[in-house]
């Protein structure tokens, strides 16, 4: 690395940005063995002149200096292709967005730059390689759990779409591995299955429907609690198929009736026009009891008072049981939300997935669906089943990776990661499964040895970043640095410079993947070296793609401020703020905050 | 692939993974559809709207080799079978080349008659747009100004509506939906009572200006009404189907606005409250007491010279109640998109799918929220390539 080689070139945007920033300055930063002040960066003949330019000047590493928008990216991933340069010897900061746009003074939007530039090279320098790509073969095999709703349609299109439908006789034990090559265990009548699949699709317990005729002419249905879609659908089908084939009279009895599914309020306004009775019970629940052999159900009913009904049968709704997706949910490896459905309540796992890549929860298995709704998910987790198992090889870049010589085996990684993708292989030591790793690198931040890299960005290249960034006094008064995911704070920043909402120059910014990557060594790093604040502004919990990174980094956050207390640093000024990646209002009152109105204004949820 | 909201977006980016080449044509001037325009409906935490899965989307497919998109593009017809379908498009003159605009601005500056701006602060493709209403050019006047100002030549005023005809193996529809029309329920008022919005209103408001939309509306008291189906289970509206998203969309707005303005009053009328989306039965279960809930639907609104008026039926002893607030927010159903635009249907019965090798998808079939659009974009996927697994 000693011949390292790195350049720099500055964009201005078809010269729109040299009277907001000065280019020159920006190209004189020290370190570089050449730079190169261009237009017109990411059009296409800019990325050709670029690539030329890196080859004559045999340059290895690249910074530049130009804007967030995506052809930038591009240009960047077409220039370093073109000159040869690796990816991890490359990085693009953002002056326009970044600085330019939204700092109205030309010699702090500078000196921010050059910040960002300086920051970028110490990135570059400390960039790693990625690891090594490793190869799964699946036989386009797909596990199939549970006779539920959407289990049939599920299966349908999986053959369609040439994968082999697996399914599971029997009662699922255990899952191990990886999407692609999954080792499903199955407890059978006879002893233990096993099968290897590339995907599990589990679709939970058929609902029992109705207990067998006859069981009187008179019946009344009991709906309480929250007014689930799979539960009307069940009562009302129930309900119709007595009126109309059984010649029943038909009470139901509710609180709110559940038709948010497709169909459900034709199938309520049919029951109604069919003769079924449909009783609204406000406060109380009915009151049941039994007077000779028949059923007394009083309900006080809003505007009515009292009613009395003696009926023959009392039913309650049919619908598909939390207890059955919870076993199922603790078979799969996916821990259940609140309440006993699986997964848990999470955006990015919403409609189909769950923290396990290669698993996938539909109907009565993930929550109270109506048989609609299952067949549709039942078709959609076929389709993104096929993406992980259809047959053939598939090759996968390594995101995190072990250091077998460093790791104590302590399992603090096993404990952590959200996706179950650490393993202990044989011979005692852990590994990382690619087809199962996010790359969030929560596991690498919590590591007590340090034994765990995750490629893309390593531990150290944020901390060199860090450290460049705070070398020595800066121009533009107290620093806030602001340690930004790039899922949710990174785009409010772009939009935020679009709609050239200005906000202190003194804030410097540093993307992370994840805030769950950070350690309190990056947080207490800027304050050691003078900021006044650090921020660290990613997703909410339930909205981060990588399911515990808000919750890993307040957890980091309470060790980071012991350590800035032990230091005679302010713990106080290290704070967690959370925001949607829509949100540039929120961002914009979290960095335009007076610095003691932001204690108030972070929360941090317990 | 018609319509790049969340089921059109989530469609393509499945079917360019197994290798199939998606044209994506897209109405608007960029990307994401309705959903693009939301606001984040975060109380204290995500209360899983789904805004951020079609933020995330829409980045990826833009940035998907695989997918070419074509935005400003309306589909004309549509003819033939699958593996010979000849679709007929309309490219609409943007007035800016979207493939060397890179959002630098210059235009927009120094536009003498301010028709130029950007889509959104996030759209996705970056380019500018010319409002040919306002644009000096387009109206006839010798102006060059931001031809001239244009650093990388991309302004192409002179651009007039182009057709031209692709041909496809299948095709996706994801035309998704338009909001039910408020103004047709006369009674609320919407449309005559400046107080009066509707849910769309309010997302959009809260994401273009946040908070300081409420205010501006609200500048004193902060009584809020909201009023569920609007459009939906109306049988008298030609509406009897439940919108599906409209409850848990209330429920989240109404979150979100009593956490960040203190002081403020909800009230939710309402006939059955849906709450079993993921995210937000808890909503429902941590109700705060600044939201109150009362079952049944106002008979109008009236404009009072002390507020908005609303005259309910108090279902619990059946009497004649009166509320006055200063924001009523009216909860609108949703329409199939072809039907609200009173345009004659692509094909026959679209929303059905029925027609070989023509595959619905999401809220075009039924109202649908974001991840249930997702979901569907990839059944829909799963379906187109059905069709062209058996064409060979």
């Amino acid at each position: 690395m000693s011949a390292a080689r790195t350049a720099l070139v500055v964009c201005t945007c078809g010269g729109t940005l040299c009277c907001r920033i000065a280019p020159e300055r920006i190209a004189s930063a020290p370190g570089f063995a050449s730079a190169l002040i261009t237009h017109d960066f990411c059009s296409g003949p800019g990325r050709m002149r670029v690539a030329a330019w890196l080859r004559e000047t045999a340059s290895d590493g690249l910074v530049v200096a130009a804007c967030g928008i995506p052809s930038a990216t591009q240009a960047l991933a077409e220039v370093l292709e073109g000159a040869g340069v690796a990816g991890h010897r490359a990085c693009l900061v953002d002056v326009r967005e970044g600085c330019a746009w939204v700092h109205p003074r030309p010699d702090q939007a500078t000196a921010k730059a050059q910040r960002m530039v300086a920051a970028g090279a110490a990135g570059v320098a400390a960039g790693q390689p990625p690891a090594a790509c490793s190869e799964i073969t699946s036989t386009g095999r797909v596990l199939l759990v549970g006779t539920g709703p959407g289990s049939g349609a599920a299966a349908a299109r999986l053959e369609e779409l040439g994968c082999e439908v697996v399914p599971a006789a029997g009662t699922l034990e255990r899952l191990v591995g990886q999407a692609g090559e999954f080792e499903a265990t199955l407890r059978t009548g006879e002893g233990s299955e096993r099968h290897t699949v590339g995907a599990v699709i589990a679709a939970g317990d058929a609902s029992p429907g109705l207990p067998e005729f006859p069981f009187g002419r008179r019946v009344a249905f009991l709906l309480d609690g929250d007014p689930w879609p799979s539960q009307t659908e069940s009562t009302l089908q129930a309900a119709l198929h007595l009126v109309r084939d059984c010649g029943c009279r038909v009470l139901v009895l509710f609180r709110d009736m559940g038709v948010a599914g497709p169909g459900l309020e034709e199938l309520y306004t049919e029951a109604r026009g069919q003769g079924v009775t449909f009783i609204r019970v406000e406060a109380a629940p009915p009151q049941v009891c039994e007077v000779d052999g028949e059923w007394v159900v009083t309900a006080d009913v809003p505007g009515l008072g009292p009613v009395t009904e003696t009926v023959d049968a009392i039913l309650g709704g049919a619908a598909a049981t939390r207890q059955g997706a919870r076993r199922l949910a603790d078979a799969l490896g996916v821990a259940p939300r609140q309440g006993g459905w699986a997964p848990r309540e999470r955006i990015f796992l919403e409609p189909i997935a769950t923290e396990r890549n290669g698993v996938f929860l539909i109907g009565g298995a993930r929550g109270p669906y109506t048989a609609v709704q299952a067949a549709r998910q039942g078709e959609a987790a076929a389709m993104a089943a096929l993406a992980v198992a259809a047959p053939g090889t598939l090759a996968i870049a390594g995101r995190a990776c072990i250091d077998t010589e460093k790791c104590a085996f302590c399992l603090t990684c096993l404990r952590l990661c959200p996706h179950q993708a650490v393993t202990t292989a044989l011979g005692g030591s852990m590994r990382v499964l690619p087809a199962a790793c996010q790359g969030c690198g929560v596991c690498a931040a919590a590591c007590p040895a340090g034994a765990i890299q995750v490629a893309e960005s390593p531990n150290r290249r944020l901390l060199a970043e860090i450290d460049a960034l705070m070398q020595g006094p800066f121009l533009g008064g107290a620093v806030t640095v602001v340690l930004a995911c790039v899922n949710s704070a990174v785009p409010t920043l772009g939009a935020m410079g679009r709609l050239r909402l200005s906000y202190p120059a003194s804030v410097l910014v540093v993307p992370v993947p994840c805030l769950g990557r950070l350690e309190p060594i990056h947080c207490v790093r800027p304050l050691a070296a003078g900021a006044r604040r650090v921020l660290l502004c990613g997703c909410y919990d339930r909205s981060c793609e990588h399911l515990v990174g808000p919750a890993s980094a307040r957890r980091m956050v309470d060790r980071a401020r012991a350590l800035a207390g032990t230091l005679g640093l302010d713990p106080e000024s290290i704070q967690v703020a959370s925001l949607a990646p829509v949100d540039w209002h929120r961002m914009s009152a979290l960095l335009n905050a007076p610095h003691d109105s932001l204690k108030v204004a972070s929360h941090a949820p317990a | 692939m018609v319509g790049a909201g969340p089921a059109g977006l989530t469609a393509a980016q499945a079917l360019a993974a197994r290798g199939v080449r998606v044209l994506l044509a897209e109405q608007g001037p960029s990307v994401g559809g309705w959903a693009a325009g939301y606001a984040c409906k975060a109380d204290s935490d995500c209360t899983l709207c789904g805004v951020c899965l079609a933020f995330r989307a829409s980045r990826a497919v833009h940035a998907d080799a695989g997918i070419t998109l074509s935005v400003d593009t309306r589909v004309l017809g549509i003819e033939g079978g699958p593996g010979e379908f000849a679709v007929r498009l309309a490219h609409r003159p943007r007035g800016v080349d979207v493939s060397r605009c890179t959002g630098c601005g210059r235009c927009a500056e120094l536009c003498p008659a301010s028709a130029i701006a950007q889509p959104h602060p996030q759209a996705l493709p970056v380019a500018y747009v010319v409002d040919p209403t306002a644009c000096l050019r387009a109206r006839g006047e010798e102006c060059a100004v931001c031809s001239e100002a244009c650093p990388f030549d991309a302004m192409s005023l002179d651009d007039s509506q182009r057709e031209e005809l692709v041909t496809a193996d299948v095709v996706v529809l994801a035309t998704g939906f338009e909001p039910f029309p408020a103004a047709r329920k006369g009674q609320f008022g919407y449309g005559r009572h400046p107080g009066v919005i509707t849910t769309m209103d309010l997302e959009k408001g809260l994401w273009q200006h946040g908070l300081a939309y409420l205010t501006r509306l609200m500048p004193a008291r902060r009584r809020v009404a909201m009023i569920h189906c609007v459009g939906s289970r109306d049988l008298a509206a030609g509406r009897g189907w439940c919108s599906q998203v409209c409850c848990p969309t209330v429920l989240r707005l109404a979150s979100r606005m009593a956490r960040e303005m203190p002081g403020l009053e909800v009230t939710l009328f309402y006939m059955d409250l849906q709450r079993a989306a993921p995210g937000v039965a808890r909503l429902f279960d941590d109700l705060p007491p600044e939201i109150r809930l009362v079952r049944g639907i106002p008979a109008e609104v009236l404009g009072e010279p002390e507020g908005l008026m609303l005259v309910y039926e108090d279902v619990a002893t059946a009497a004649r109640r009166q509320g006055v607030f200063d924001l009523v927010v009216l909860a609108v159903g949703m329409d199939a998109a072809a039907a609200a635009a009173g345009a004659p249907p692509l094909v026959e019965r679209p929303a059905s799918g029925s027609a070989p090798g023509i595959v619905a998808a999401g809220a075009c079939g039924g109202p649908a929220s974001i991840p249930e659009a997702i979901g569907d974009g990839l059944r829909a996927a799963g379906a187109a390539l059905r069709v062209l697994e058996g064409l060979g």
